[in-house]
């Protein structure tokens, strides 16, 4: 074991006890202002997934499974359409919580677009290759969001365990975190750029 | 909780209440997981201690609540950093320039008060889009064109007061300069309307910028020495046709005499759209190496 792995694998194993340690650290100061797609009450409207990579493609073929979702929106890199024609309304609506599995570029469009809306990207695990085409996986979320996603990330079909893990995240005011978990499943390397996320 | 430099914890929190009694207390933002949203996600300090960021955020939905920040902030010595959306990327982004600024979010402002297809103008408020100003447009059927910068999603008055450009007719791409009449809260909290609008219910406030005495507009552009909270801007009355045409050189040096017929073309308002030059093979020169590209020309 080289000292990456070692790094990688201290984290993952510590993450658990670590984010639910978190959890009681609830911050003071108030949420952000009023959106009702940030209630954790509040049921998720869509998953969004990019076809063109294979571990997103688990991603959607797993989400179509998802109860309770309004629907499963496959792209190819551009969002002009399902803004336009769908999430501008819900979000305008002051609803329409998403989650995905998207380039990173893709996730920046939405996330910019969303802040219009007062949403934000409450949970972002950015599924990057690291040396030898191993995984990292680099979760900002708070603590007890985090805490949801060890076991997905673990699991060895960790792009069908996504959409189950995500959908229960919703906005909260713990303290933000970053954490990595490693993985050994190797990744294609098209899919370096691919992001997990809830916007809500 | 961030602090504006020189400003101690316990008188922050009492311009942070004078805010909330100003605007409501769920637009006012305080907690790290709000402020950083307003951080620039494109900083090369990001998470350096260099990096520009703000304490706080307060978001007004009218110009009277932008007045009464703004006197907040002036008697307790705030610095303040208006966003019309902060997504002018390219431009200026929601990252204040100062750090310890309190950002003032203007993206509920947007509302869309007039476009006046006879007379060709519209007036807006900081939080509309160019995205939200073509869809009114097109819902109405309007035979008026916008001209749309690269980020479509950035605020109208957001990049004409960075001075940013379009893409369309000559008149029109210059934002700042097709701009008519503003509306500035100033430092004192007072209100300034500048050109026609000076006049009480003046009809011609989008009509005729030069309004009387001193034309001050410029001095709202680049800078922050007032919040503009409303703007006109003149719109392009929908040509009955138009046509594009591409102009093919098969030389380097064939440059310089298309660059002087074009001006020519476009100073004698003979055509006025946008001239665009470019290679088919290498693109446009990256800004790196454009030096280069003017010394020696594209790679043979």
């Amino acid at each position: 074991m080289n000292r990456r792995k070692f790094c990688l694998s201290t984290v993952a194993t510590t993450i658990s006890s670590a984010a639910a340690g978190l959890g009681c650290l609830r911050a003071a100061a108030q949420t952000a202002a009023p959106p009702a797609a940030s209630s954790p009450s509040a049921p998720l409207y869509k998953f969004v997934y990019d076809r063109r990579y294979s571990a997103a493609l688990s991603f959607g073929l797993a989400a179509e499974q998802a109860r309770d979702v309004a629907g499963v929106v496959a792209i190819g890199g551009d969002i002009t359409e399902l803004w336009s024609l769908d999430l501008r309304f819900q979000w305008s609506a002051g609803c329409g919580a998403i989650a995905g599995m998207t380039t990173a570029r893709t996730l920046f469009c939405l996330e910019q677009l969303a802040k219009d809306h007062w949403m934000r990207v409450v949970i972002r695990v950015e599924h990057l290759m690291s040396e030898g085409y191993e995984i990292a996986h680099r979760i900002t979320a708070s603590g007890p969001l985090i805490g949801r996603m060890g076991a997905a990330l673990a699991a060895e079909d960790w792009p069908a365990k996504m959409p189950a893990a995500l959908a229960t995240c919703r906005a909260d005011a713990a303290p933000r975190l970053t954490r990595v978990i490693g993985s050994t499943r190797r990744l294609a390397i098209s899919d370096a750029t691919l992001v997990s996320f809830v916007i809500a | 909780m961030r602090l504006p430099a020189g400003v101690s914890s316990s008188d922050f929190a009492r311009v942070v209440a004078e805010f909330e009694q100003a605007v409501g207390k769920q637009w006012v933002f305080t907690s790290d997981e709000d402020v950083d949203l307003y951080r620039d996600a494109f900083s090369p300090f990001l998470h350096e201690p260099e990096e520009l960021v703000p304490s706080a955020a307060v978001a007004p939905a009218s110009t009277e609540e932008v007045q009464r920040i703004v006197r907040v902030a002036n008697r307790h010595k705030i610095p303040l950093y208006p966003i019309s959306t902060g997504k002018n990327l390219g431009y200026g982004g929601s990252a204040p320039a100062y750090s310890g600024s309190v950002v003032v979010d203007l993206k509920r402002m947007n509302r869309i008060i007039e476009v006046n297809e006879a007379n060709a103008f519209a007036l807006v408020e900081p939080g509309v889009s160019y995205f939200d100003l073509y869809r009114h447009i097109q819902e109405r059927r309007l035979k008026v064109w916008i001209d749309c910068p690269d980020p479509g999603w950035g605020s109208v008055i957001g990049n004409a007061l960075d001075r940013g450009g379009g893409y369309t007719s000559a008149n029109y791409r210059n934002h700042f300069d097709s701009h008519c009449g503003m509306e500035i809260v100033l430092p004192s909290g007072e209100l300034l309307r500048t050109g026609m609008g000076a006049i009480p219910d003046a009809k011609t406030w989008q009509q005729y910028k030069s309004g009387c005495g001193p034309w001050i507009d410029g001095i709202f552009s680049q800078s922050n020495y007032g919040i503009v909270t409303k703007m006109g801007f003149w719109l392009m009355p929908q040509p009955e046709a138009y046509l594009r045409c591409t102009v093919s050189l098969p030389r380097y040096r064939d440059l310089e005499p298309l660059v002087d017929t074009l001006n020519y073309l476009e100073n004698s308002r003979i055509t006025s759209g946008f001239p665009d030059i470019a290679s088919p093979l290498i693109g446009y020169p990256p800004i790196g190496q454009v030096q280069l590209w003017n010394e020696t020309g594209p790679r043979r």
